[in-house]
């Protein structure tokens, strides 16, 4: 796996490629964690991910809960079809805030 | 009565590492039983979680011990016999359990349930290690 991060408006997104399996998922997390830790609305892109696994999953769910205690935003972006077989097997696709894509997005306040 | 048939049989190490290989073999394993697409997908996600959970959980730690996948199909059935020499598991670790949104673990156990049929540890012959047997029905 590798990543990438890039800012789209006001959202640091975390490009994710390859797989994010229990080898890799430590440094999604990392990288989720620390711009979430440095107060960034952000955006996990999956749309590159050949596969995900619970462990990656586990730092999504992280990041998302973090993000709210934060009030921050955080979400999905362009989720892959084998990211959203594990999303959809675990019935988090309606849990976790997933997009088509950035551009038009607005930020809208966290409740 | 049923007969086992040709059986895969696939060796790695309690290494991280090595998943993106076992999870090539399973495919290609199963991909001999002409299951679909998605039925492969979802075996492959399975599967990877219990090998992850030997490497996690039964192994604890990164390292040199053997784990075995054994696969072949019973009747209707493809079964997944994984092996370790672990300390033997808490034998009701492989239930579901709800997901705790706050507390995310037991992801890989919902999983593996969701796609198979049936779960279960099997008794083992040597006094340490575990066999976790997952069915699932093809056809």
């Amino acid at each position: 796996m590798n990543y990438q991060i890039r800012t789209e408006g006001q959202y640091t997104v975390i490009a994710l490629r390859g797989d994010v399996d229990l080898h890799h998922s430590p440094k999604a997390r990392e990288q989720i964690l620390k711009y979430l830790g440095d107060q960034c609305h952000v955006m996990v892109d999956l749309a590159d991910v050949a596969y995900i696994d619970s462990s990656g999953i586990a730092s999504l769910i992280e990041g998302f809960q973090l993000a709210k205690q934060h009030k921050l935003q955080f979400g999905l972006v362009g989720v892959s079809e084998p990211a959203m077989q594990v999303l959809k097997l675990a019935r988090l696709d309606r849990v976790l805030p997933i997009h088509q894509t950035i551009s038009g997005m607005a930020l809208v306040s966290i409740r | 009565m049923t007969t086992a048939l040709a059986q895969t049989e696939i060796r790695f190490t309690s290494r991280s590492a090595q998943l993106h290989r076992v999870r090539g073999e399973i495919r290609s394993a199963c991909e001999q039983y002409r299951c679909s697409r998605e039925c492969i997908d979802h075996i492959v996600i399975a599967v990877n979680e219990a090998c992850t959970n030997v490497i996690e959980h039964a192994y604890g730690k990164e390292c040199d011990a053997e784990i075995v996948l054994k696969i072949f199909k019973d009747g209707t059935a493809l079964v997944f016999h994984l092996i370790d020499h672990a300390r033997p598991s808490d034998r009701d670790c492989v239930r579901p359990q709800a997901i705790d949104l706050s507390r995310p673990g037991g992801l890989g156990v919902l999983l593996i349930n969701e796609v198979m049929d049936k779960v279960r540890f099997l008794e083992c012959a040597h006094a340490d290690g575990n066999v976790l047997e997952m069915r699932k029905t093809i056809e």
